[in-house]
């Protein structure tokens, strides 16, 4: 295949992704839909029989209530298995990006690529935790997540396949940007969980849940959050505190320069020990640990995009409006000093 | 533990705070500036000779060793550099008027034209040798900012050490004798 | 401070919370109890609420140009906002990370962290030699317990117990034969969670002394070589900018120095990338010392050259045009390469000229280098950042150049305040536009400019940093111990057997009861594992009961 071919794939499969991923999000929805409907029908059968009012009459309703449930099943599956093939779509969608590169290269050049990748993490965990922790009530938020992001990547973010810039040619771009966008994607499941956790404590918690909601208690939500939390937290600790100091040292000489974007990413790690920290404090476990884990997610993610288009000093700059800004180009006229009294 | 402690926290107080150094950075200028300093250095403390030797501006050899014996007063100097100017008058005035060798040594210089063209200015008539690498001869006393003077004793070793411009002749004069009486 | 989540959830209305020790549940008073959790509520509060302190200091310096990151960017603020930078000059936000409020914050936190590992390590070591926590009254009341009914005597259950557990190394109270605990087994393991969540700590101090070293006694400092140039010679004096540490000292500079022989790369021309350079490789030839031979390298973007202590770093690259000023004697007052600065990706790049020794009068020369020209829509631009069709173009200026006046000046700068524009018949100040190799007169017979070539050069990064591989260790062993403190869980389990006669004949009663001390674990399967085993010893065929 030619290098065109793999960038006209790569496009036409982040397409094919990104509408497979919306029709899931619809059928997910819709699964919800016919969950609540279960979850009310559940409701009226169960307050008639606490009336004791003629059992018999009622086996109608009750098949009802189970047809719904099987449809409701049968949603759940579809939607899970159009989620796998979008995945399958978004990761072809990468290799075609690297692939279509002269010389072949991983697929993290540009703030595109890098979305894409981050989000392809996001769903890939969500697969792979959904039988462990019983995932699939977040599905359409994670659906929902996934396909916004991957458009505003699509409309505003995409990029001509280019050759990666001297500075991120180096083998310390897979280690660095492997790990930092696992985390982030982990990150992302943790910050939806304590988002859900947010809203259900609002809502009233526990008690106050719908029969057949399919959310989970309060307090599995709260280890689940924390169990991915303590799996992103190691792995950003390394992206962050690890490898990029060794690569910075490589290319910059200085393994630790208060660039925007370390600095979003010492903030990033702070609040995240902040939130492991909050969880095991009286007072600060639960709410306030969930809404650290969101200013945490928050922070990140501004790191990921926004501040690109924030602050112009960055060295990371290999995002922004001008794609052709090489970081070599930018640190030149940095040092010189030249503003007399 | 505790000492340690108190270690960390001192050494952790010690760089919030900066300027205790004893070489300061480049400020507003693409170069060091540090003001005018003497360093004078006893003769029982004096490290060996300084063997700078090579290509003038005129194109001669020249060698520090063959003038040995009497007292040199080495500059290390750039045209583009501002105080440089300032000491020229003053060094072209010493050279003429001390007992003593003049000798420059041109630093980050681009150019050997840019060189002679400072010293048609000024009516420098000593020897610039152009070789820039020969400034690391100088060891500890490589020069923080240019210009620096030094001044070698008879057998070759740094004496005093001017860092900064030197702005009056009475200064060298009195460090030129002094040296030259074996101080 | 800082447990990572190592206190079990709900510790306060759980199970009788006995800190290792053979203490018996309710010996600690319940006053001292509430002092010790109020202590320890609040100093990991202080903790919590510096930490979030130091996240939301550490936001000012990235939005705001920072005098040692980009100092230039920072002249260019001041001068957008004069009435703002006085103000933030005192609070010292053009360089936060030095500032005294950030230090304060992280100082505070370190001390809080000190304050809180000393007591927690004392805490740990009696732990360490303490027994399992005796087999509590009732297990049932435990979250987390199960019993069956077995044909097994007693004492063989218990020894069974000892057994299994044993082999999934936990650490065995010690049997009392006469005590009130000769039914049961007590045993406990994960301890290596303290450990890890202790070392974490621990090594955050270490990262910071590896830091503090860095900042102490290393240095960073840039210049620019041109290539085919003059070598450069490590001294105090040869940097363009320098950042020493505290305590480097002017004759700690190695006595290295290099020349730059050749500088290649690779301009793309098509696709995206499209003037874009790759593949940068400067031929460097080095001495260590003085009079050593002469070692070659390919310095290369991500690939510095060490030598001694010291790392160089290929970081930039740009063009000198060469440029001949002839004054109005004839004679040469300035000939050579002058370092033009990039402005932009195009490479356009700016520059000055200065002749102070040009008779009659001094010439200075202010411009624009383009290095592939062409005149798009009425403007002037470069069409591609090689050189292509090299053009200077620039402005001139004559009289004093403020080069007497004993103030240092940077060679990239004109100082036009005590200079006049060169002005031709007309009035107008002179522009000199000169493609490669042409000569221009300059009007009142002052003398002529000639732009000779371009001579690229390369700008390196050279820096000392001691401490590195200090705060290099002290990551990965808070990494290290972080994992220990995330993933290992302390955990506690009590197997108690006795008699019992009943209804439905004798046998013995087995309770086993799991404490997971970390809190947010799913204890089920881990219960069921730990039955399985205990009943399936092959001489002991069990009937579970529930």
């Amino acid at each position: 295949m030619t290098d065109t071919a793999w960038e006209t794939l790569s496009n036409q499969a982040i397409g094919a992704a990104g509408i497979v991923y919306f029709l899931a999000l619809l059928v997910t929805l819709a699964e919800w839909a016919a969950l609540r409907q279960v979850g009310v029908a559940e409701t009226t059968a169960a307050r008639q029989q606490g009336g004791g009012v003629a059992l018999a009459v009622r086996t109608g309703d009750d098949g009802e209530a189970e047809a719904r449930e099987r449809r409701s099943a049968f949603l759940g599956r579809l939607g899970t298995i159009l989620t796998v093939i979008a995945c399958t779509a978004h990761g072809v969608s990468l290799v075609g990006r690297g692939m279509a590169a002269d010389p072949n290269r991983v697929p993290w050049g540009n703030m595109y690529e890098f979305v894409v990748s981050g989000t392809f993490v996001v769903t890939l965990i969500y697969l792979v935790l959904l039988r462990r922790y019983a995932l699939q009530w977040m599905a359409p938020i994670v659906l929902a997540f996934v396909t916004a992001t991957l458009m505003v990547a699509v409309i505003w973010l995409h990029a001509e396949v280019a050759p990666l810039t001297e500075a991120l040619n180096s083998y310390w771009l897979v280690i660095h940007v492997v790990s930092a966008v696992i985390a982030t994607g982990a990150f992302t499941v943790g910050g939806i969980l304590s988002a859900v956790y947010l809203v259900k404590l609002r809502r009233g918690g526990d008690a106050a849940a719908r029969p057949g909601s399919r959310v989970p208690s309060l307090a599995v939500l709260d280890r689940t959050a924390y169990r991915v939390h303590a799996f992103a937290f190691p792995v950003w600790t390394f992206a962050v505190l690890i490898t990029g100091p060794i690569w910075a040292h490589e290319a910059w000489s200085r393994y630790w320069n208060w660039d925007p974007k370390e600095v979003w990413a010492f903030i990033t790690w702070v609040v995240y020990a902040a939130y492991l920290h909050a969880r095991a404090t009286a007072g600060w476990k639960g709410r306030n640990a969930a809404i650290l884990a969101l200013v945490g997610v928050a922070t990140l993610w501004f790191n990921f995009i926004g501040i690109n288009y924030f602050s112009t000093s960055s060295m990371h700059s290999y995002a922004g409006g001008a794609e052709t800004t090489s970081l070599v180009v930018r640190a030149e006229p940095a040092p010189l000093d030249a503003g007399t009294p | 533990m505790r000492r340690v402690v108190g270690a960390v926290v001192a050494l952790l107080a010690l760089t919030a705070l900066s300027g205790c150094s004893g070489l300061s950075g480049t400020d507003d200028v693409n170069y060091r500036t540090d003001g005018a300093g003497i360093v004078q250095v006893d003769p029982d403390d004096r490290a060996g000779p300084v063997d700078i030797a090579g290509t003038t501006l005129d194109g001669d050899e020249l060698d520090l060793a063959d003038l040995r014996g009497g007292v040199v007063v080495l500059n290390v100097w750039g045209s583009w550099c501002t105080p440089c100017r300032d000491e020229a008058p003053v060094l072209k005035l010493a050279s003429e008027e001390l007992d003593a060798e003049f000798v420059g040594l041109s630093f980050r210089e681009t150019s050997s034209d840019n060189a002679r063209s400072f010293e048609r200015e000024y009516g420098i008539e000593y020897p610039t040798i152009t070789d820039e690498e020969q400034v690391l001869e100088l060891g500890r006393f490589v020069p923080r900012t240019p210009p620096s003077t030094y001044v070698l004793d008879a057998e070759g070793r740094v004496a005093a050490v001017i860092t900064g411009a030197v702005t009056s002749s009475g200064t060298l004069e009195d460090v030129v004798t002094e040296v030259a009486d074996g101080g | 401070m800082a447990d990572v989540a190592s206190r079990p959830e709900g510790h306060v209305d759980g199970p009788p919370p006995d800190d290792g020790g053979g203490r018996r549940p309710g010996e600690l008073g319940v006053r001292e109890l509430g002092r010790w959790t109020w202590r320890q509520v609040t100093s990991m509060r202080t903790a919590l609420v510096l930490l979030l302190l130091l996240a939301l200091a550490a936001i000012p310096g990235s939005v705001i140009p920072q005098e040692n990151v980009d100092s230039l960017e920072v002249s260019r603020w001041k001068a957008d906002h004069p009435s703002l930078t006085p103000v933030y000059e005192r609070l010292g936000l053009f360089s936060v990370y030095d500032s005294p409020w950030f230090s304060a914050i992280y100082i505070l936190l370190m001390v809080s962290l000190v304050g809180c590992i000393v007591p927690r390590t004392f805490v740990y070591a009696r732990a360490l030699r303490a027994q399992p926590p005796a087999t509590p009254r009732n297990l049932a009341r435990l979250p987390d317990h199960t019993s069956y009914t077995t044909d097994l005597e007693p004492d063989a259950v218990l020894a069974r117990a000892r057994e299994v557990l044993g082999k999934r190394r936990y650490r065995l109270r010690v049997a009392e034969p006469d005590g009130p605990g000769a039914d049961s087994v007590s045993a406990e393991k994960g301890f290596v969670r303290e450990a890890g969540n202790l070392l974490f700590h621990v090594s955050v101090i270490v990262v910071l002394v590896g830091f503090a070293i860095g900042g102490l006694f290393g240095y960073q400092g840039g210049v620019i070589v041109l290539v085919n140039g003059q070598p450069f010679t490590n001294t105090a004096a040869s940097y363009d900018d320098l950042d020493p540490g505290s305590l480097f000292g002017a004759d700690d500079f190695d006595p290295f120095s290099f020349r730059v022989d050749d500088f290649d790369l690779e301009w793309l021309t098509e696709g995206s990338g499209a003037g874009t350079a790759r593949k940068f490789e400067a031929q460097i030839a080095y001495r260590e010392n003085p009079g050593d031979e002469e070692k070659s390298y390919d310095l290369r973007v991500n690939h510095p050259l060490s030598i001694g202590d010291t790392d160089v770093f290929l970081i930039g690259h740009g063009y000198a045009p060469v440029i001949t000023v002839r004054d109005g004697n004839g004679d040469i007052a300035y000939s050579g390469p002058t370092v033009f600065l990039p402005t932009d990706p195009s490479f356009q790049s700016l520059g000055v000229v200065k002749a102070p020794s040009a008779r009659p009068q001094q010439i200075g020369l202010e411009g624009i280098l383009y290095p592939t020209y062409f005149f798009v829509d009425g403007n002037p631009t470069t069409q591609f950042p090689a050189l292509g069709r090299p053009l200077i173009s620039m402005l001139a200026w004559t009289g004093d150049l403020g080069l007497d006046s004993g103030v240092p000046q940077s060679v990239y700068v004109l100082d036009t305040e005590t200079a006049t524009p060169l002005e031709d018949a007309d009035g107008k100040q002179v522009r000199v536009d000169l493609f490669e190799g042409e000569t221009e007169q300059l009007p009142g017979g002052l003398g002529s400019v000639t732009f000779e070539g371009v001579q690229p050069w390369v700008r390196v990064q050279i820096s000392q940093t001691p401490g590195k591989e200090i705060a290099l260790l002290g990551v990965v062993l808070a990494l290290i111990g972080l994992l220990g403190s995330l993933y290992v869980r302390p955990r506690r389990v009590w197997v108690r057997a006795r008699r019992v006669d009943g209804d439905h004949g004798s046998g013995t009663m087995v309770e086993v009861a799991l404490l997971d001390r970390s809190g947010g674990a799913d204890l089920t399967t881990v219960l069921d594992d730990l039955v399985a085993d205990l009943t399936s010893a092959p001489t002991a065929p069990a009937k579970e009961t529930s």
